[in-house]
């Protein structure tokens, strides 16, 4: 346990906590702002944090997007509109609540559940992840090929409404991931004899203008101005949050022990967390006719779920490299620049860092009490900002993010692509996220697929001859069919 | 811009076919009848099985009235479209210039236009841009070091002021 004591030395660094702050403070007020989402602050934090030790650039992104899915609960009951996708499924319930006159309390408990309900996810990771790297340690490139395709899967089948269309935006993106020199043999793939595309489609613009560029061409198009703040002062939000915590314990337990499972799963994150804690919340409810009218007890449960759910996507992205939601997808990606492999090894042989990270995580939660009471205390001026200002700001921290990672425009072209790829995808019914996934996985369900192949001299027989490798991929192969024959019996 | 299945679906097809033609070049591994070609192929074999799919669904669609293609109601009007535009044009007309012109002048142009085009007074307009431009500019080009173009400029603001400040 020597690594806990050198996981508090490296958190209790002033350049480090001064970026925990820094970064709280921009993912408060990404968060806060309409239609910009945790995971677009993760994509523009992003570039920053390249220029970071592994510890800070993790930092920042754990901060920046615990923040995010607190703030946007605040324009949910201000303005009627989620801050976030996080908070879309309590957002009518808030804003009635506002109407009703229990702004207050209803910032109040979104605040205090969001910090509690964060700190149970981190919890559940702390204890989890340790222990489940230790049983994947003996896996070998079989296990890993089937849980990348089972994972992957997963994130399809869940995340998206249109599995089919999932599909193809994961094709679409293990295909731009195999551009370069390939992970087996050092051949030279889809690079037209360019120079430039001998390292592959970097990430980084990629995800940029995947989601935030596209974003911004959604949205270039109704931009009128600022939007209505709802009139009333804020006063002592703690008031009438201890009751409530009484009231609905249970709530708030059950609520973030979905939250974190969710998290957990491959693909669904904090926004699927909060639909599926809202219902189930109904669902088992005594008083199930309040829902909809302005009732906190749904609130409970889904405010506490998607927080939860940020600290369960690191369980499988830290132990296996398969990523539980669109940021954590954005984490393995910045550690496979950091040179830090994600992997049942980094608790062995990066355990400081992982334990600082562990820290970093109760820290930012903490924080987010003071942080974020400033921020509803604040949130007239924050969401005041015109979107019309808002958007070419956006797009030239978009262009200089890019062009930092590689010094040079290609990166540049590479966002617009992504951009526009993104945004003709999301018109058309497809998923980007997904892309995104497999971009990032590509590499690694590649290179042990091909190292499988290797070792089982071609044959498929061997894909199957460990015990657990043969169960995911009859769990994989199952998934599969079951898929294609449920499509097969009842075209959609 | 809504296209249906039936023609996403066609699409991908011709993609992976094209994609799968283009893996016949990639030499296999030595003594294996598998190579660097296996994983695209078999990627491309995913696509097409969806793309088939799409079509199917897409087919049934238009058989029951729906439309080919469309353009959604947002994009319909001239400003629409014309917003989309100007954002792909400030992201071209960076990566085409920057290197000759300098990352100043383009991004405070850009953002400029970008700012009137949505509607911000000319003079309000001007000093965000010129702020939100050196920001970046100190932020990236001097803090991080990253070579920012300088183009038609002899020296970075930034580089310049943080000089000045440290009496050098």
């Amino acid at each position: 346990m020597s690594a806990l004591p050198q996981a508090f030395a490296m958190v209790m660094d002033w350049n480090l906590l001064l970026t925990i702050l820094l970064s709280a403070i921009f993912g408060i007020v990404v968060g806060a702002l309409p239609g910009l989402t945790a995971t677009m602050a993760t994509a523009l934090l992003v570039p920053v944090t390249f220029f970071m030790p592994p510890v800070q650039a993790l930092g920042a992104i754990v901060t920046a997007t615990a923040m995010a899915i607190f703030a946007g609960d605040i324009p949910a009951a201000m303005l009627r509109m989620p801050g976030t996708p996080a908070s879309a499924a309590y957002t009518d319930e808030s804003y009635a609540m506002a109407q009703k006159g229990e702004l207050d309390l209803n910032l109040g408990v979104n605040l205090v559940f969001s910090v509690m309900g964060g700190l149970v996810g981190v919890v559940v990771l702390i204890i989890s992840a340790p222990a489940l790297a230790e049983l994947a340690i003996n896996f070998s490139s079989f296990e890993y090929f089937w849980l990348a395709c089972l994972g992957l899967t997963c994130a399809v089948f869940i995340a998206t409404e249109d599995p089919l269309k999932g599909f193809v935006a994961l094709f679409i993106g293990l295909l731009i991931g195999c551009v370069g020199i390939d992970p087996a043999a050092g051949f030279p793939r889809f690079t037209f004899g360019t120079v430039t595309l001998l390292e592959g489609i970097s990430f980084i613009p990629m995800m940029i203008g995947m989601f935030a560029v596209s974003e911004l061409l959604r949205s270039c198009t109704a931009l009128d101005g600022r939007a209505s703040v709802i009139q009333q002062k804020v006063g002592n939000l703690f008031r009438g949050v201890w009751p409530v915590f009484r009231k609905y314990q249970l709530n708030f337990w059950r609520g973030s022990a979905i939250g974190t499972v969710i998290g957990a799963l491959p693909g669904a994150g904090a926004d699927i967390a909060a639909w599926i804690s809202y219902a189930v919340s109904k669902k088992f409810s005594k008083e199930p006719e309040k829902f909809g009218t302005g009732h906190i007890e749904g609130i409970v449960d889904s405010t506490s779920a998607n927080n939860s759910a940020l600290g369960g996507a690191w369980i499988p992205a830290m132990v296996f490299g398969i990523p539980g939601d669109s940021i954590t997808a954005i984490v393995i990606g910045v550690l496979y620049m950091k040179n830090l492999n994600p992997g049942p090894s980094m608790f062995i042989e990066n355990a400081p860092t992982m334990y600082a990270v562990f820290i970093i995580f109760i820290i930012a939660n903490i924080l987010m009490l003071p942080l974020g009471w400033a921020a509803i205390k604040g949130a007239r001026h924050i969401l005041s900002v015109p979107r019309n200002v808002l958007v070419p700001l956006i797009l030239l921290a978009c262009i200089v993010g890019s062009f930092a990672i590689t010094n040079s425009v290609n990166a540049v072209m590479i966002m617009l692509f992504g951009g526009v790829l993104g945004w003709l995808m999301e018109e058309n019914g497809f998923p980007v996220a997904p892309v995104i996934l497999g971009l990032v996985l590509g590499e690694m369900l590649e290179q042990n697929f091909m190292t499988s192949m290797i070792k089982a001299d071609g044959s498929l027989a061997g894909f199957f001859s460990r015990p657990i490798a043969a169960t995911l991929g009859v769990m994989t192969l199952a998934t599969w069919a079951w898929m294609l024959y449920a499509r097969m019996r009842r075209p959609a | 811009m809504r296209v249906n299945d039936l023609i996403s679906g066609a699409l991908l097809i011709a993609l992976a076919a094209a994609m799968i033609a283009y893996t016949a070049t990639f030499p296999p591994f030595p003594g294996q009848k598998y190579g660097p070609s296996l994983f695209p192929r078999m990627l491309g074999g995913g696509l097409i099985l969806c793309g088939v799919l799409l079509m199917l669904r897409g087919r049934r669609q238009v058989a029951a009235g729906a439309a080919l293609a469309g353009i959604d109601e947002a994009y319909r009007p001239v400003r629409g479209w014309a917003s989309v535009a100007i954002i792909l044009g400030v992201i071209l007309g960076y990566v085409l210039l920057s290197d000759v012109v300098g990352f100043l002048p383009m991004a405070f142009l850009g953002v400029l236009a970008m700012l009137w085009w949505f509607g911000v007074g000319l003079g309000r307009a001007i000093v965000i841009a010129a702020v939100a431009v050196l920001v970046v500019d100190w932020f990236f080009g001097w803090l991080f070091r990253v070579p920012l173009p300088l183009g038609v400029l002899p020296n970075s603001p930034s580089a310049a002021f943080m000089n000045l400040v440290r009496g050098r």
